[in-house]
């Protein structure tokens, strides 16, 4: 099965993006073909340098350096996001695919489910 | 035809209306014949698990209507272990190995990994998401 998740919420205001990708990765473990859609302000997931044990939390966020291990390989980041964020590709930690909307919405179609936690 | 759904369930009992909605679409899949494969209670929607909630009585109760619907339907009706236990629900199980002096997730609901959903998703022929 094809799923996409969509992560559109900062990694640290709630645990929605830790509990996303928890379950993406269960979900893979399972053998789902899963992909990772960056947008909105969840493409904050990917910066580079974070430190959230400043702020006491856990840097959850390191897993998606280590996604090859669950086979997750399609990694895709909203252009229009990025943008504005004032982000650019060279900030974030993995090497993901930068889409457009008309891509987005492409890749949207292309799924069998596609959850947004 | 019957359709088959996974639903999965994020909100939190009282800070939104996903409980609410969700219960009522359940309701109306079976009354139009089609099968639900798991209700998963996620993040936290796993709130609602807790069999201890007692709200006046006459304010609703989702904990209580998510039981009779389980009960009246047969459909899962499953927290997520991780979700759950980090927001204090426990079932007799999970509280024992945990040390915990009290316990409050009892059948029908059920306290499941996230396995369990994958497994639902996979065996449905929809999922819904109520956040």
């Amino acid at each position: 099965m094809n799923l996409l998740f969509i992560l559109n919420k900062p990694p640290y205001s709630s645990d929605i993006g830790k509990e996303s990708l928890d379950m993406a990765l269960a979900h893979a473990t399972f053998d789902d073909t899963v992909s990772l859609l960056f947008t909105g302000q969840g493409v904050w997931q990917l910066k580079t340098d974070q430190f959230a044990k400043l702020a006491g939390l856990k840097e959850f966020t390191r897993l998606y350096t280590g996604l090859d291990l669950y086979d997750i390989d399609q990694l895709f980041v909203s252009e229009n996001a990025l943008d504005t964020e004032q982000l650019t590709r060279d900030q974030l930690m993995v090497e993901a695919s930068v889409l457009n909307d008309e891509a987005i919405s492409r890749l949207i179609n292309q799924q069998d489910r596609v959850f947004c936690l | 035809m019957t359709t088959r759904f996974s639903i999965l369930v994020t909100g939190s009992p009282f800070t939104s209306q996903a409980h609410h909605s969700a219960q009522c679409f359940v309701d109306a899949l079976y009354s139009k014949g089609h099968q639900v494969t798991s209700v998963f209670l996620y993040g936290d929607g796993s709130y609602v698990a807790n069999q201890l909630m007692h709200p006046a009585n006459d304010e609703s109760h989702p904990h209580q209507h998510w039981r009779e619907l389980a009960q009246k339907h047969g459909f899962k009706l499953q927290a997520c272990v991780s979700a759950a236990a980090k927001r204090g629900i426990l079932s007799r199980e999970d509280s024992e190995l945990s040390g915990k002096s009290s316990f409050n997730v009892t059948s029908p609901y059920e306290i499941a990994g996230l396995g369990a959903w994958v497994e639902a998703v996979a065996n449905s022929d929809k999922s819904l998401h109520f956040s």
